[in-house]
């Protein structure tokens, strides 16, 4: 089942989305899955976000991810769950 | 001029009493010891401004200070200028753009004034040559008005200048100096006290040149330097950011997550919507006209220049929208209108005025207003809400805080003076320490800036510890900080509200700004392993000076510096009791995120880590004379052996 996520992209991510917010239906399981699925629509997002030698995320990237009713945490580990009607910020 | 030896540093000394001038060469061994910049004013601050000093007498001496990397192509244009602050304690602060190299190729590295000029002048200092000049033709003149007018005089559109505006003029609380525009420094009084002294400007002009000891050494190193500042290999999540977007990107950002400012911090979380509306992406897309960056920056220019392009302030020019203007003249005063921000910034500018001690005072008056304290008999008429209708009121509000007419008058004392003369309680929400108002970050989920702006000798000030935003605790390994002589737990360091291991990380990060402001160096281009790993500055130093030092003796500079201002501080009177967080941040917890109030405990226990790590007395601050002799400040120590002053902790 889709998972509605509202997704919020700051300062030098939206030159590849063109966009600093947006309502969005989602197939991921985890935080990994979500950047994977974004680098389809939003190609180069991957690379901002995921470290191609270590997997991990860049240490020169941030993801604030905010569970429904909870307060925003910054994300470490990309293998995180992802809610639905959770809200993520990239930048 | 023929090139200079970059390991010898010139001081031009100018009295204004007597109008005398003269240069004297430093002590050698100071390089190593202090480096410069920052460093040396902080030594010649202790040495020559006896304790008890009047900071507006002629006996309080302005430094100006360059250091041995300015003007070499590493993004230098940064100079400290410091003195005896109005507030009592250390004032000091840094700038940008392009005075500091042009002066260092005028033949002088530091500039020492003291005295007190009869009538309004001006200091040209060319080519090893200093004259005052007469300016009461510049008093009163916007800083705008000032740069313009002296470039026509001068006849050349090369020469750089520090200027003051009309606030300093009036000796306003906080007034800044200025150059380059728009490039502002020393917010904690050096303005004033310029002013005190009649000093409206310094222009310099200079065609000499600055030899690199070690050239193939300066290149290696350089290129070392610039590898780190790699846009796909940094370390440091803000250099994308910072370098595109800029600050105001956080505005939008961090209302999520209670790190804004809002409505004078009775409340950190502002109307997502509002937020947007005065953020980077809508500044850069409508307002920007274009970039600009300091004397040789290797990044993309961070400083924007501005113009408003439609409605009732069109055609209104200014710079530098950054971090602080979101805050102070955004949420904290509930104004969405970026154009109104953006011309209260730029009058900043223009008349010299601080905008943290103008948003922050005006958001105590707001909320003054909000609770009956102050009535528009007050405030001249102005309906002073927080949501500002009355814009034009405001706008009119920051000049007469330039000029002390009306209720500007009280506002001009800034809002720790003005809540005393108001009374009320209204005490509680000033939001200052140390009679300085804050920036715009947040304290009561981020306990090391807590830490931070309450022991800051300066006031708060966030770029003595710069970067004040917890990262990727995985951004350096524990055996890498081993290596680095780092014992730090970033797990623990990095967690916002959990008051472990704060005090070592302030430590830590208030000895690498210092070594870089002492080189001096943007805190910007250090952001790679947040200032951690200093190697890549240290071979930069040595190649350029030929000084050859070990990397363990680099860093004791800093901790030299840190020691120095904490000495003049407890020497004027200062000690354990007065590095605290506004009232409102000790007692109020943050609603709707229930970030709980900064407690005494929570308080002293990072209090205590950071007076333990440095060395300093639990009770007082003095630093030990242990730890003042295994740095080699023997007579800082002879100083301060027999003061002794009450803790009321």
């Amino acid at each position: 089942m889709k998972k509605n996520l509202d997704l919020q992209y700051a300062a030098h991510v939206t030159t590849l989305t063109n966009k600093i917010k947006e309502s969005y239906q989602s197939n991921a399981n985890t935080m990994r899955e979500l950047i994977a699925e974004l680098d389809r629509q939003y190609k180069g997002i991957q690379q901002l976000f995921v470290n191609p030698k270590t997997g991990q995320i860049n240490l020169n990237a941030m993801i604030y991810y905010k569970a429904p009713n909870q307060f925003p945490v910054t994300v470490i580990n990309l293998e995180d769950k992802i809610e639905d009607r959770s809200t993520i910020t990239f930048w | 001029m023929s090139a200079r030896e970059n390991s010898v540093q010139k001081i031009l000394r100018v009295d204004l009493s007597s109008r005398n001038t003269y240069t004297e060469v430093l002590p050698k061994e100071w390089t190593a010891k202090y480096l410069g910049s920052r460093g040396i004013n902080a030594r010649l601050l202790f040495n020559e401004v006896p304790a008890g000093t009047d900071p507006f007498g002629t006996d309080n001496i302005l430094y100006l200070g360059t250091g041995p990397m300015d003007g070499l192509p590493t993004g230098n244009g940064r100079m400290s200028v410091a003195c005896k602050g109005p507030r009592g304690s250390v004032a000091e602060g840094s700038f940008g753009g392009f005075f500091g190299p042009e002066l260092r190729r005028a033949g002088f590295d530091y500039i020492a004034i003291r005295g007190k000029a009869e009538k309004p002048v001006y200091l040209f200092i060319h080519d090893g040559e200093a004259e005052i000049r007469d300016a009461s033709h510049l008093w009163d003149l916007t800083t705008d008005k000032t740069d313009a007018a002296l470039r026509r005089e001068l006849a050349d559109a090369n020469v750089q200048l520090r200027y003051i505006g009309p606030a300093a003029e009036n000796l306003v609380h906080s007034s800044v100096i200025m150059g380059n525009i728009n490039n502002s420094g020393g917010r904690a009084g050096c303005g004033e006290v310029m002013g005190s002294k009649k000093l409206k400007a310094i222009a310099v002009r200079g065609t000499g040149r600055i030899r690199v000891a070690d050239y193939p050494g300066f290149i290696e190193a350089y290129q070392m330097f610039r590898k780190r500042l790699d846009l796909a290999t940094s370390r440091d999540p803000w250099t994308p950011v910072w370098s595109t977007y800029g600050a105001p990107v956080l505005a939008r950002l961090f209302t999520d997550i209670g790190n804004l400012m809002t409505r004078n911090a009775q409340e950190m979380r502002w109307d997502e919507e509002k937020a947007t509306r005065i953020g980077s992406e809508v500044y850069l897309d409508k307002y920007v006209t274009k970039g600009k960056a300091c004397f040789g920056c290797p990044w993309p220019a961070c400083q924007k220049l501005y113009q408003i392009p439609s409605g009732k302030y069109q055609g209104f020019k200014g710079g530098n929208y950054w971090a602080g203007q979101p805050v102070v003249f955004g949420s904290l005063i509930d104004n969405d209108d970026l154009d109104l921000i953006l011309v209260l910034s730029g009058l900043c500018n223009q008349y010299g005025l601080d905008v943290f001690h103008v948003g922050y005072t005006i958001a105590w008056a707001m909320e003054c207003y909000e609770k009956g304290i102050l009535t528009r008999e007050d405030t001249d008429g102005l309906e002073l809400t927080f949501g500002c209708q009355d814009k034009d009121g405001l706008i009119d509000l920051v000049r007469k805080i330039a000029y002390k007419e009306g209720f500007g008058e009280l506002l001009a004392k800034g809002c720790s003076e003005a809540s005393k003369i108001i009374g009320h309680d209204s005490e509680r929400f000033c939001l200052s320490v140390k009679g300085q108002e804050l920036e715009g970050i947040a304290e009561r989920n981020l306990y090391m800036v807590a830490l931070g702006i309450a022991v800051s000798e300066v006031g708060p000030d966030h770029t003595r510890w710069y970067p004040p935003y917890p990262c990727n605790p995985n951004l350096m390994t524990k055996e890498e900080l081993s290596s680095l002589g780092i014992d730090l737990d970033l797990r623990l360091a990095f967690q916002g509200r959990n008051p472990e291991e704060k005090g070592k990380l302030l430590r830590w990060f208030t000895i690498s700004r210092a070594v870089i402001e002492s080189l001096p160096g943007c805190v910007f281009l250090v952001r790679d392993t947040l200032g951690f790993d200093k190697r890549p500055w240290w071979q930069l130093f040595q190649s350029a000076t030929g000084t050859a030092l070990e990397y363990s003796e680099f860093l004791r500079a800093g901790e030299r510096l840190m020691n120095l201002d904490r000495a003049f501080h407890v020497r004027e009177g200062f000690g354990r009791k007065d590095d605290r967080v506004p009232i409102r941040m000790a007692t109020e917890d943050v609603p709707f995120f229930n970030y709980p109030r900064i407690t005494d405990d929570v308080f002293n226990h990072m209090l205590d880590e950071y007076y333990q790590e440095n060395g300093w007395d639990l009770k007082t601050s003095i630093p030990s004379q242990e730890k003042l002799l295994e740095l080699g400040l023997d007579d800082v120590a002879k100083s301060l052996k027999d003061i002794s002053m009450e803790s009321e902790r």
